[in-house]
């Protein structure tokens, strides 16, 4: 019988693990990024429906997939639910809106813990899995958006801690638990919809190539746990069979698929763009220097692996076979490769879409850490604990960066600092007396978070035309403009008359791209 | 294994590969317009015989020949150009005859370099119809631009020098490696872009030379002696006209700065920005959407045709899975597997996406890696992997087809 203090270290480094990640994944949540991007405002408008009037924006009661006009096919709502039952507790905060993905990070690395720790039979490689996720700089830049992308690779990694307890136990609780797990994920983010199906479909080779025929016992509690959890999502899309219809016609235009819709698949171009997407998921460039290309989803001063991790990656893969039983070979091998699947089928490649990726990435850096520290050579294991302190040193640039100047160069591309003039306009008496240039972009959500309850919508006018005037009935009013247009000279003459007042609205960095002219009566 | 020819008719198949490749890559050869670099490339070697081997400046039998402003013209495509010049009668430049000849060059010593590799008369010539039928390499073969084939001859002729130079039992070693390392230094005249693969091949030698063992100083010796000597004149070009440094190998290989001042060169060559856009240029220079499948192109053929695909992912695999200790016992598997994932390296420190030219040297690395993977699918039992390689040859023979009709199509 083990020692008790045997038993209990994978709990106490759980819990180590779980205290310290949360200091770090939890902290300036709110601030950064800096300002909720357009699709955590959607997230956060649907979540007030639904913790205020238990309906969404489009006014269905409950909805499994909440929608809006311009998206009839409704938003993932696991976590709009999730953010919906804090909000109901605690007042809205930008923290309330990304402490479900927030804590997808976290638990990523909780389970990585687990999934290592059984696969190399060892507490420390089982910590060290847990480190190498927690320090990969795209498991926490995704926690910190909430819109629940993380979530899939979450459920991913659930799937697979199930998976590794059965194929140890041969228990098919943990079978029906790994599907159960695997099929929650659908209802996270859409990239699900390819990867949760290849993860199932996965699953099911692997029963037969394990046993070497179709296991019926195996392949039952499998197919259950997946069929009980996708009950909902069935009933779903039968009330409404226009969903799929309506999400394929969504993700085949709009700036998807090159806006080709299905010729994208049976063209040359449209066929070069699908097979460029998948490759260039793995161009280094992307992996290991610079991440995404959109400062939204990306500091741009690291990739998604930190670069002294590359090494490990390929020494990993490399010794894939030496490491891992043929079974987690295949896992390993297939979840990297198919991993983009999801991006590619769209064209559109940000990592967000195809996050899957992570736990098997981070089990082959496992592999390489293992072969340089466990093998004969002495300059290998040198070169590790090199590239180990190397990767320590990138990874403290990377979030001081993180939080600091990574939110004053992002904010131009969420949005700017729009919570702050809507405040600072909202602020007059009179909430019918609030204009806004029609050159400032997406006005109208942010307004439904951060006007005043139950104020109407602000007015969107062009501020340079000659017919613009603030209307006599209005005892003063706020007209939020652009910075750099303010500074025309017919706009200039127009908000120096007497009773008007700028309030500029400053950036991170102190920059201001929106001044609010204030006008009042006296 | 062979293909029921005696060791002394076998080299029959020389000749009939060389006049096949000579009547795909030489048909309506003309037929298209020359475009702006030939052109040039056909009036300056024209200028250099009329000079008397004089440029414009004066100077008799320049090294690099300036074609005005701040273009020069690569040594090997200048001087063979107007050798083609002066034995040519037809009123049509004959400079597009010369990549033919290259083309053919290589489909000859594919022939020898695979047959010498794998042992084997039928691989041999597979490998040889594999590059002869590889479009990039065809459409390259019909075209005189700056880059493209002239390197390949050169390269090959390196190849073949390691590979007889690892095999212990040949009685050429040293000879051959000695005309390796000339072919190899000798690149540095052949294109502009293929003076970076001067070290880079020197480099992968070095690596397979350590890799293949059992090798003395004295073995190696003659090798270095004619790798600087071939190099020479180069040195003692740039020392005697340093002024045309800038716009040649300041351009091609390593800035004038830098040679100046190298911690600076270093600094700038390593830099995290550099290497990212490197990197990412190298990759891509691996998208399947490239290599294999373009399609945009005729017959969606990429560098290579879409069955060469299977088989060169069958070699790399065999290669990678033999593991590191294997390649002590063959250490042409390191240089080919090698080879061709430097290849790009090249093209890509210029930060252009897909010039084929510049990478056109993975081309021979590809096939010869394809042909590894025929052979170990021909090694293995079963009436079904024969088929399977069939189906792939005919598959590639039939795009080829279509790729070519379109090419020609598209020129007339």
């Amino acid at each position: 019988m083990p020692h008790a203090d045997a038993r209990s270290r994978p709990l106490w480094i759980a819990t180590a693990l779980v205290l310290a990640s949360s200091a770090l994944y939890f902290s300036r949540l709110a601030s950064s990024p800096p300002y909720l991007s357009i699709e955590e405002i959607t997230q956060a408008r649907h979540a007030l429906s639904l913790a205020r009037t238990g309906r969404s924006l489009s006014g269905q009661r409950l909805p499994l997939y909440p929608a809006e006009r311009g998206f009839e096919a409704g938003e993932e709502s696991l976590g709009i639910y999730a953010t919906a039952g804090l909000l109901k507790i605690v007042p809205f905060s930008e923290t309330v809106v990304r402490l479900p993905s927030a804590i997808g990070g976290v638990l990523n690395i909780l389970l990585m813990f687990f999934l290592t720790r059984r696969l190399f039979r060892s507490d420390a490689y089982g910590a060290a899995g847990a480190v190498v996720l927690a320090l990969t700089p795209a498991n926490l830049l995704q926690s910190h958006i909430g819109t629940s992308q993380i979530l899939v690779g979450t459920f991913t990694l659930s799937w697979l801690v199930c998976l590794a307890r059965y194929f140890d136990t041969d228990r098919r609780r943990d079978l029906l638990l790994a599907t159960m797990s695997l099929g929650i994920g659908i209802y996270t983010y859409p990239g699900a919809l390819v990867v949760i199906p290849l993860c199932f479909a996965a699953t099911l080779l692997l029963l037969v190539w394990r046993r070497r025929r179709l296991a019926y016992p195996d392949l039952a509690p499998a197919c259950a746990g997946m069929f009980l959890v996708l009950i909902p999502w069935i009933g779903w899309h039968l009330i409404h069979p226009e969903r799929l219809r309506q999400l394929t016609e969504y993700y085949t235009h709009h700036g998807y698929n090159q806006d080709l819709g299905f010729d994208s698949f049976l063209t040359g171009r449209g066929l070069n763009a699908h097979i460029d997407a998948w490759w260039h998921s793995f161009s280094p460039d992307r992996v290991f220097f610079s991440g995404d290309s959109s400062l939204r989803f990306s500091t741009r001063q690291a990739g998604y692996f930190l670069l002294p991790v590359a090494p490990f990656i390929v020494v990993g893969l490399w010794q894939l076979n030496r490491m891992v039983e043929p079974l987690w070979q295949r896992f390993i091998w297939g979840g990297i490769l198919l991993g983009p699947l999801p991006a590619a089928l769209v064209t559109q490649d940000e990592f967000k879409r195809w996050l899957s990726i992570l736990p098997f990435v981070t089990l082959a850096t496992v592999v390489g850490l293992r072969a340089m520290l466990a093998g004969p050579r002495t300059w290998s294991k040198v070169l590790a604990v090199v590239l180990i302190v190397v990767a320590g040193q990138q990874y403290v640039e990377f979030i001081r960066d993180y939080w600091t100047d990574y939110r004053t160069r992002s904010s131009f591309y969420l949005g700017g600092n729009l919570p702050g003039a809507i405040l600072q306009a909202s602020a007059m008496q009179d909430p019918h007396c609030v204009y806004f240039d029609f050159r400032i972009p997406v006005v109208s959500p942010y307004w439904d978070i951060y006007g005043p309850p139950a104020a109407p919508q602000p007015q969107v006018v062009d501020v340079e035309s000659r017919e613009f005037s603030v209307p006599p009935s209005c005892p003063s009013a706020s007209v939020v403009v652009l910075a750099k247009q303010s500074l025309k000279p017919a706009l200039q003459s127009r908000f120096t008359a007497p009773g008007w007042a700028v309030e500029r609205i400053p950036e991170p960095d102190g920059r201001v791209y929106y001044n609010v002219f204030q006008w009042t009566s006296d | 294994m062979d293909i029921g020819l005696t060791a002394k008719n076998r080299w029959l198949i020389i000749p009939a590969l060389a006049i096949l490749t000579a009547a795909v890559y030489g048909a309506a050869l003309h037929d298209r317009p020359f475009d702006r670099q030939e052109a040039l490339l056909g009036s300056r070697s024209q200028a250099l015989l009329a000079s008397g081997g004089r440029d414009a400046e004066g100077r008799l039998l320049p090294l690099f020949v300036h074609a005005g402003e701040d273009r020069w013209l690569a040594p090997g495509q200048a001087y063979m150009a107007a050798t083609a010049e002066l034995l040519s009668s037809s009123p049509l430049s004959p400079i597009r005859w010369i990549t033919v000849l290259a083309g053919v060059l290589d489909v000859a010593l594919m022939f020898v370099l695979a047959t010498r590799i794998f042992s084997s008369t039928a691989l041999g010539t597979v490998a040889a119809l594999l590059l002869l039928f590889t479009p990039a390499h065809a459409q390259f073969s019909r075209s005189a631009g700056p880059d493209g084939v002239w390197p390949l001859p050169l390269l090959m002729v390196w190849l073949l020098g390691l590979v007889v130079f690892s095999d212990l039992s040949s009685p050429f070693r040293r000879p051959a490696l000695a005309i390796g390392a000339i072919a190899a230094a000798a690149l540095a005249y052949a294109q502009p872009s293929s003076a970076l693969l001067v070290p880079l091949f020197a480099t992968l030698s070095l690596v397979v030379l350590y890799k293949a063992g059992q090798w003395h100083w004295r073995d190696v010796r003659p090798a270095c002696v004619v790798f600087v000597i071939t190099l020479a004149p180069l040195a003692l070009w740039f020392v005697l006209h340093q002024s045309a440094y800038p716009d040649t190998f300041g351009r091609w290989l390593v800035h004038l700065a830098h040679v100046r001042q190298p911690l600076a060169g270093l600094r700038a060559a390593t830099s995290g920005l550099t290497v990212a856009s490197v990197s990412a240029t190298y990759w891509d220079y691996f998208s399947p959407a490239y290599l294999f499948m373009n399609g945009n192109a005729g017959g969606f053929a990429g560098v290579f045709l879409i069955p060469v695909a299977g088989l060169l992912i069958a070699g790399g695999w065999t290669i990678t899975r033999s593991g590191a200790k294997q390649w002590m016992g063959r250490p042409v598997d390191f240089l080919l597997l090698g080879g061709f994932l430097c290849a790009p390296l090249v093209a890509a420190t210029f930060k252009e996406p897909r010039v084929t030219g510049r990478a056109l040297v993975i081309v021979p690395f590809g096939v010869l890696l394809a042909t590894r993977g025929l052979e170990m699918i021909r090694s293995r039992p079963g009436a079904a992997r024969r088929i399977l390689i069939a189906l792939l040859l005919i598959a590639a023979a039939c795009q080829f087809f279509f790729w070519y009709r379109e090419l020609l199509g598209v020129h007339s």
